[in-house]
């Protein structure tokens, strides 16, 4: 929660990897992908199979995924996965794998805002990592409640953190 | 409806809130040095981060005595005793209390 994960210019892999699924809570992180990064999925969740403890829930709001390569997607599940829920993102680049890959037996992923041209969603200045709004973003004002935690997290973000 | 997560209750999409910028300049840290103090004579004033502007110099009882526009400046003419000076720099004004002997 509320951290900036980014390989920039290097070649790692994903940019967050849940290999073996459970229950999971991503909110408010800057989650970037880099263009030389060498795998094209930003989060990959039970990709090694899910042998964490049951269930296989995936949390993830008011995020900022961004995806500087040219090709790749952003959120791969198992199949097999119990939830997959997704609220007040930006999901930002290119898609050319489709946003979501895999499965989840509950899908809930509305209210998220997606553009494969990261100048699209009026932030500060990309090129230097600044992901922060401009006054007249359309992300700005844009979110919706979402009234939930999971395992004491809070899923609505604490923005006067 | 429930209260939402921010000041605002508005919500933003994604990980950053956008918050408008407020025309409230913070102020540089309001040290200074005054010295010697007690003085005879003259005042020494030196401000970390800031321009002087002026400094007033009032008795205890409020009577306005004199004004200085440099941050050297001499309090030989005046009785002994305890004074104020009003300090006013670029950013802000503050007191201080001097003793004259």
């Amino acid at each position: 929660m509320y951290n900036r994960i980014a390989n920039e210019q290097s070649t790692d892999s994903r940019t967050i990897d849940l290999p073996n699924g459970g229950t999971t809570v991503i909110v408010g992180n800057i989650i970037e992908q880099g263009p030389s990064s060498a795998n094209s999925n930003l989060l990959g969740y039970g990709l090694e199979g899910l042998s964490n403890p049951a269930p296989h829930k995936i949390w993830i709001c008011n995020n900022t995924f961004i995806n500087k390569k040219s090709t790749g997607s952003f959120i791969h599940t198992q199949s097999g996965t119990d939830t997959l829920f997704v609220k007040n993102n930006i999901l930002a680049g290119a898609k050319t794998g489709g946003l979501f890959l895999g499965s989840a037996a509950v899908v809930d992923s509305s209210n998220n805002l997606v553009s494969n041209n990261i100048a699209d969603f009026g932030f500060v200045d990309a090129a230097k990592y600044n992901y922060q709004l401009i006054t007249t973003s359309i992300a700005k004002d844009a979110g919706i409640e979402v009234n939930k935690s999971v395992n004491g997290y809070d899923l609505q973000t604490q923005m006067d953190v | 409806m429930q209260k939402l997560g921010n000041k605002y209750n508005k919500i933003d999409i994604g990980a950053f809130e956008f918050f408008a910028p407020t025309d409230n300049k913070e102020l540089a840290n309001p040290t200074f040095i005054i010295y010697p103090n007690p003085t005879a004579d003259w005042v020494h004033l030196e401000l970390k981060n800031d321009e002087l502007k002026q400094v007033k110099m009032y008795s205890l009882s409020g009577e306005f005595l004199q004004t200085f526009f440099t941050s050297d400046f001499s309090i030989a003419p005046f009785q002994n005793g305890v004074y104020f000076l009003l300090i006013q720099t670029e950013q802000q004004s503050f007191f201080t209390k001097i003793m004259k002997f």
